[in-house]
């Protein structure tokens, strides 16, 4: 027995002519299959009927708030070790081509390497000289006014430091996120 | 579309995220419900009605003012829910993880919340027996009352794709019903009006 189309008119619920009705109840009245598929359909439907909305648990926003705050730090992190890894990509890149420029066409590997240990050796020395110079500036000057220098420089250190501790406490509590929990 | 509504949304574009907080608190149970229809687990659920929210904010430049703002919503939302039942190929619901529900006040008897809750249940297990696109086809028609034309409009479907989906949904949710409960429909086989048969939705 071929079904259709009166399965869907009986699953679907859409209104019918009083043609299409008297031929739905002619077909009921001889079929075994739709009547019990009707019914379960209309129970399936009282049950979608009884079945409340669920709603969240308490907080939901404030979850949604603290949740945007995470979110926005990864995306935060994410560009600061992107731009981290392109300068230090960047530099190794530098390094290596200025190191194969400087040596380009020595003959062989152990030169190469002499050639990077002498001036690796004279950057060292250069790093020494720049200290003894300092060192004796430093001396040069009168023991009021270096502690002074001193004294701004571990002051500027403090406020940075402090600073920066105000800023990390800042962020994730910006909007009272925190303080919703 | 209310004018707070709009007001929020313009505010929110701007990156004012407390003007969305606005639109959160609007509309997370809609939204919520689908995503616990969908997925079937409150846990679950709030997860994805989280993300579909940070979706929605990340996203809200493309927002058509023209459209409703919670069609879009739920559109992202069950898209959200059908890539993860196609990501996880979620197993079976936990059989004891029963929702925040929302009872009605005016009748908050232990039997009525009882009642409730095993038809909640009844109700989860006849949808899981649904395809994810099929499931969130039954959930938009019946729980939100949407029409053929903005299912197709929501999942990105046509709508000749909704009617069929929506046919197959309903008969084999019918036929689970009749195949775990025999007894009930076999005692109920009389059609004494056909209006019995249509949606509860109107």
């Amino acid at each position: 027995m071929n079904h259709q189309p009166f399965e869907e008119w009986l699953l679907s619920g859409e209104t019918l002519t009083a043609e299409e009705e008297q031929s739905l109840q002619d077909h009921l009245a001889s079929c075994d299959t739709c009547p019990p598929l009707g019914t379960a359909w209309r129970q399936v439907l009282g049950e979608i009927k009884q079945v409340p909305a669920a709603a969240p648990v308490a907080g939901f926003t404030q979850r949604w708030e603290i949740r945007l705050q995470e979110e926005r730090l990864k995306h935060q992190r994410r560009i600061t070790f992107v731009v981290l890894a392109v300068f230090i990509v960047g530099a190794i890149g530098l390094a290596l081509l200025s190191v194969v420029q400087k040596y380009q066409g020595l003959p062989s590997l152990v030169e190469l390497l002499g050639g990077f240990l002498s001036s690796a050796t004279a950057g060292l020395v250069r790093i020494q000289q720049t200290s003894v110079t300092v060192e004796a500036v430093v001396r040069a000057i009168p023991t009021p006014l270096s502690l002074l220098i001193w004294f701004v420089g571990a002051s500027t250190l403090f406020l940075w430091t402090l600073v920066w501790i105000v800023t990390l406490w800042k962020l994730p509590n910006r909007q009272g996120v925190i303080n919703h929990e | 579309m209310g004018n707070a509504e709009m007001d929020w949304i313009n505010q929110a574009r701007n990156g004012n995220s407390e003007a969305f907080s606005q639109l959160v608190e609007t509309y997370q149970s809609p939204v919520y419900n689908l995503c616990y229809r969908m997925m079937g687990d409150s846990g679950e659920a709030e997860d994805a009605a989280q993300e579909t929210f940070l979706r929605a904010y990340q996203s809200l430049k493309r927002y058509d003012p023209q459209r409703p703002f919670i069609t879009w919503l739920l559109s992202i939302a069950a898209h959200y829910c059908i890539d993860q039942h196609r990501r996880r190929r979620l197993p079976s619901l936990p059989l004891d993880a029963l929702p925040e529900e929302t009872i009605p006040d005016d009748v908050p008897t232990p039997e009525r919340v009882s009642v409730t809750r095993e038809a909640n249940q009844r109700i989860r297990d006849l949808l899981k027996s649904l395809g994810p696109q099929d499931r969130a086809a039954v959930v938009l028609r019946y729980w939100y009352d949407f029409s053929e034309e903005e299912i197709a409009s929501t999942l990105s479907l046509t709508v000749s794709a909704v009617k069929s989906r929506l046919h197959r949904s309903r008969r084999e949710l019918a036929q689970m019903w009749m195949e775990r409960q025999p007894a009930k429909s076999e005692t109920s086989r009389s059609f004494p009006d056909r209006r019995h048969y249509e949606s509860p939705a109107f």
